[in-house]
């Protein structure tokens, strides 16, 4: 595996990969952190991250968010692990719990962006392979169109009608069937 | 790219933006929503969103229309079933929600697939096993194998059963408003070899009711049909939603109608669990099930006629080894003896 010979005043046991943004920015982030995504586990498995991943599709500013979103549930993820052993049954649910609320906490914050960064984030954990990102993201656009019509989706979200009139009259024929 | 200013309306060109949004994502996205959203709501928005969903069986392969709780069933339910069975394609693998005897008449024609039929892989395993293609190595493509037992007799070493013409469902779970009928339920079992689970409440809802003859209905000979067709199945109920509802009619109904065909079924190994009510269900009956399904871990029973002192004790003694059991009251000893 790739060695963390020269940056040894950070973590020295963590090995770093370089990922770069589509506007060429570089971010440095731990092995673990990367590989909350399966598309860059599947590089470093391979053993193509030298020299640094480029994510042509991701911008520096989703970048940045994805990353924060995969350090949070990074370390979750480690300190679950890493508490399973070393505490009694009650204090260890005592621990999970208070890891499942702040996470839940941060979840909520990190969603609290406009629609259009939604939807890079969206297509970014798409692309990436973060499927918690991916149902985190989802579940927010899940949740903004329940109990909506059509028409009231599509002006949410920007989105053209472009059924034809041959579709419009089968969905009308479809449905109409409802109110004989 | 546009030709016109910017605050004129830009005219559609391929799909952008959230409409344009990669199969995976729309995928997880539908997920989220439920299928009754979608098919009322986010599945109608735009071209690439509803073809998805007309498409893509997959996200069919279990319907569930089942209503939130506190929320009402929609005036739709039935286009929505119907639909919703329309885009499964035939690959349907469970059907939980609102139905009626259309709904299921539907689900029964469409939820079959389209690969040969299970008795001509039988006709073609026999001359298999007879030597006539012996040296062949054989691909059945009809499951369930008709019958097993030839498939182990007839020597053949490389035969692999897959789907074909019967079809995928393995669970039902309908809620009706008394407008199925146990025949049209018989029908429709037969088939679904692989079902696995059936569950049927009937919710006396007092304005669909367009039940004319609800008493013709026999819950007792639907089980029956159930194990003849159905080997595999583990939980098989049939219950009243409103537990207050008097099923005294369908008890007397039942005690006068001892004429009906006798009761008989295979066993049953794999049956878990049974809820059955109704007027059929006589002491000769329960014995039946009781012996051929061994492995019941729950049984419940309403509505049967009452029984009375050693036939009841025969009975809770044959169901001793039954964790769950619930038998009407019969504690009738008083009157008796």
């Amino acid at each position: 595996m790739a060695s963390a010979g020269s940056g040894d005043e950070k973590a020295a046991a963590a090995a770093m990969i370089t990922l770069i943004s589509s506007d060429n920015e570089k971010f440095e982030v731990t092995e673990a952190t990367a590989t909350l995504s399966q598309t860059i586990r599947h590089m470093i498995e391979d053993g193509c991250t030298d020299g640094g991943v480029p994510l042509p599709n991701v911008t520096s500013k989703i970048l940045a968010r994805v990353i924060e979103y995969c350090k949070k549930h990074a370390t979750a993820a480690a300190g679950e692990e890493g508490s399973s052993s070393s505490f009694s049954d009650a204090a260890f649910l005592e621990v999970d719990r208070a890891f499942l609320e702040e996470l839940e906490e941060f979840d909520d914050a990190f969603l609290e962006v406009d629609r259009a960064t939604l939807f890079d984030l969206i297509l970014a954990a798409n692309y990436l392979d973060i499927k918690g990102l991916l149902n985190l993201t989802c579940q927010k656009v899940a949740d903004s169109v329940k109990g909506k019509t059509p028409e009231q989706i599509r002006e949410m979200y920007n989105i053209v009608n472009d059924l034809t009139p041959e579709e419009e009259a089968e969905i009308r024929r479809e449905t109409q069937w409802a109110f004989e | 790219m546009a030709s016109s200013s910017f605050s004129s309306v830009p005219p559609p060109p391929a799909a952008i933006g959230w409409a344009a949004l990669p199969r995976d994502v729309l995928w997880s996205l539908f997920t989220d929503l439920g299928q009754r959203e979608v098919l009322s709501g986010a599945g109608l928005a735009c071209a690439p969103w509803r073809h998805l969903v007309r498409d893509e069986p997959a996200l069919w392969r279990r319907i569930d229309l089942t209503a939130a709780a506190g929320d009402t069933v929609p005036g739709c339910w039935k286009a929505m079933a119907l639909a919703a069975i329309d885009r499964s394609a035939s690959q349907c693998e469970a059907f939980w929600g609102r139905a009626d005897d259309e709904v299921l008449l539907y689900l029964a024609d469409r939820a079959q697939g389209r690969g040969p039929s299970t008795n001509t892989c039988v006709i073609a395993i026999e001359e298999a096993a007879e030597g006539r293609h012996a040296s062949q190595i054989f691909i059945c493509n009809a499951w369930p194998p008709a019958r097993p037992s030839l498939l182990c007799g007839s020597g053949l070493q490389n035969c692999r059963a897959g789907p074909g013409r019967a079809s995928y469902m393995k669970s039902l779970r309908i809620t009706s408003s008394y407008d199925v009928s146990s025949k049209v339920f018989a029908e429709l079992i037969k088939k679904f070899p692989l079902l696995e689970e059936l569950q049927l409440v009937l919710k006396s809802d007092a304005y669909t009711t367009n039940s004319k003859e609800p008493h013709t209905n026999s819950w007792v000979e639907l089980f029956q049909s159930a194990c003849q067709a159905c080997r595999n199945l583990h939980h098989f109920t049939v219950q009243l939603a409103d537990k207050d509802m008097s099923y005294d009619s369908y008890s007397y109904y039942g005690s006068k109608d001892r004429s009906a065909r006798r009761f008989s079924i295979p066993m049953m190994h794999g049956l878990h669990s049974l809820e059955l009510f109704g007027g059929h269900l006589t002491m000769d009956v329960m014995m039946e099930i009781v012996d051929n399904c061994p492995s019941l871990e729950s049984l419940h029973i309403s509505g049967m006629p009452y029984l009375y002192g050693r036939e009841e004790k025969e009975l809770r003694d044959k169901c001793s080894k039954i964790k769950d059991l619930r038998l009407p009251d019969m504690d009738y000893d008083d009157y008796v003896s």
